[in-house]
């Protein structure tokens, strides 16, 4: 990759280019949500950011993190904090974790479930109505208003556990869109 | 219109909406670089509304922008002394005045004089609104400084001021092409353009010619807008700043510059309410060391840096 490319990524993060690499993760995860989002900021711009052009975005922003991960983070990964204090993640826990290829409902729902988290009350921290957090366990994909919101509900949910979010909604994003897809060859 | 000549450097400040607190951060920057040993003129071109003085005690200043424009008295001699050392101030038109009504060559004659006064630097407070006047004037500026508060409408004036100045700025650059029509031409058949929004316009203007796709970029590689927030009342408002820059360089293209905050701060009212000016009197407040800040960061050109921690803390 040349270091023409590798500038315009930094400048797709909105970074100088000699930004170390926990930057270029934390800079990703707070555009990324902004953009995902419903701000008021978003709001103020009266139908300049619809939907197909901050997907161009995310997509652009999803990109050049990829490429500068490919780049920066063959170092140890970043340690996130851990986003609900009342969670913490024991030993066996962690292990049991670190064993799971990819997230799905169903995995999201045993991680629950182990940790001795109710739907209740993940309802209520999270901010997101239990049954649609019923249904991302149960991956009942028909409810769903747009992409953008079930991403952002997966996102809280994998935040309450303490997971890696982003990979979670990584994995669950692409059993969403196979879905999805095969869905629209049987009309 | 645009001179060159840089004995002093102007900065002018604007930002869409009234009551965001333009005046207040006008005075509070001017005072901060005089208390730094700057000379300085401030002028106030709020033609409709011009209430600067009163940010500096004074209730009737004895000269104001009117006898430059209905007397023609040269601007250098209508200043009047501020009460703070350094500064002179030059009041706005008080009253009668109809500012739809200054003409062109009112309006170079103006920005002339305010280029060959003797001082470091001149600051412009412009009024609310995207008139042509306020624009152009913006427009004049070395720094173009924008004030908001975290409020949607605000925010929704703001970037509507931006996309206005932005909009003047392509026409100017394209009639020094001699493409006056150009942007006419793409609004009146922007559906065969396929032009459905300011981003898909600027395209066009860059694909029209390989000269000027050169051009536009190096012209507005120096196009740069400050963001001031103020008014700020919790953490989370801070990065309303941060926000509004990345939907400038996103959405419109647009390099901005987030040059700080301020806080919202009683005691900063009850100053302005007496009419006396806070940053001399005032010293105890948080908002004088935010002030300091957004000055050296306006001089500098450098961002203002709220990353890491503020994003930890931040809304997401």
């Amino acid at each position: 990759m040349s270091t023409e490319d590798t500038r315009r990524y930094y400048e797709v993060l909105e970074l100088p280019p000699d930004a170390p690499f926990a930057e270029v993760r934390k800079k990703y995860l707070y555009l990324n949500a902004f953009y995902m989002g419903d701000s008021m900021e978003l709001a103020a711009l009266n139908g300049d950011a619809p939907y197909h052009r901050r997907q161009g975005i995310l997509a652009e922003l999803q990109d050049a993190y990829d490429r500068l991960k490919d780049i920066l983070g063959r170092e140890e990964p970043v340690q996130q904090p851990l986003q609900s204090p009342d969670v913490t993640v024991r030993e066996s826990m962690r292990d049991y974790l670190d064993g799971i290829a990819a997230f799905s409902g169903p995995i999201l729902k045993e991680i629950r479930e182990k940790m001795g988290i109710d739907l209740g009350s993940m309802a209520i921290a999270t901010k997101v109505q239990k049954r649609y957090l019923e249904e991302i366990e149960a991956e009942q994909f028909t409810w769903i208003p747009a992409e953008v919101y079930l991403r952002g509900y997966v996102i809280e949910y994998a935040r309450h556990l303490s997971l890696d979010h982003q990979k979670v909604a990584e994995d669950y994003m692409k059993r969403y869109r196979k879905f999805r897809s095969s869905s629209e060859e049987k009309k | 219109m645009y001179h060159t000549d840089k004995s002093c450097e102007i900065w002018a400040v604007a930002g869409g909406k009234g009551g965001t607190g333009k005046s207040f951060i006008t005075s509070s920057i001017a005072t901060q670089l005089a208390l730094k040993g700057r000379r300085l003129v401030i002028i106030d071109a709020d033609f409709g509304g011009a209430n600067l003085h009163s940010f500096f005690g004074i209730s009737r200043p004895k000269h104001s922008l009117s006898e430059f424009f209905e007397e023609r008295i040269p601007l250098s001699q209508i200043i009047v002394h501020s009460g703070i050392s350094n500064m002179g101030l030059i009041t706005g038109a008080l009253g009668s005045l109809d500012s739809e009504s200054i003409s062109y060559t009112q309006k170079q004659k103006l920005f002339r004089q305010i280029r060959s006064l003797e001082a470091d630097y001149i600051l412009i407070d412009l009024g609310a609104g995207s008139h042509i006047n306020t624009l152009d004037t913006f427009l004049l500026a070395d720094k173009m400084i924008v004030v908001t508060v975290p409020e949607v409408t605000a925010i929704e004036n703001l970037y509507q001021f931006i996309k206005s100045v932005y909009f003047r700025k392509l026409k100017f650059f394209l009639g020094s092409f001699g493409l006056k029509d150009m942007l006419q031409d793409a609004w009146k058949n922007k559906a065969a353009y396929g032009i459905r929004n300011f981003a898909n316009l600027l395209d066009h203007v860059k694909k029209s010619s390989p000269d000027v796709h050169v051009a536009f970029e190096k012209e507005m590689s120096t196009f740069v807008v400050y963001i001031i927030l103020n008014q700020v009342r919790k953490s989370t408002d801070i990065l309303v700043g941060e926000n509004l820059k990345s939907v400038c360089l996103k959405l419109l293209g647009l390099t901005a510059v987030y040059a700080g905050y301020a806080d919202y701060d009683e005691e900063v009212q009850k100053y302005i309410n007496r009419k006396e000016p806070f940053m001399i009197h005032c010293r105890l407040s948080p908002v004088i060391r935010e002030i300091e800040d957004i000055t050296e960061h306006i001089m500098s050109g450098k961002t203002a840096i709220f990353s890491a921690r503020s994003y930890e803390h931040g809304r997401y």
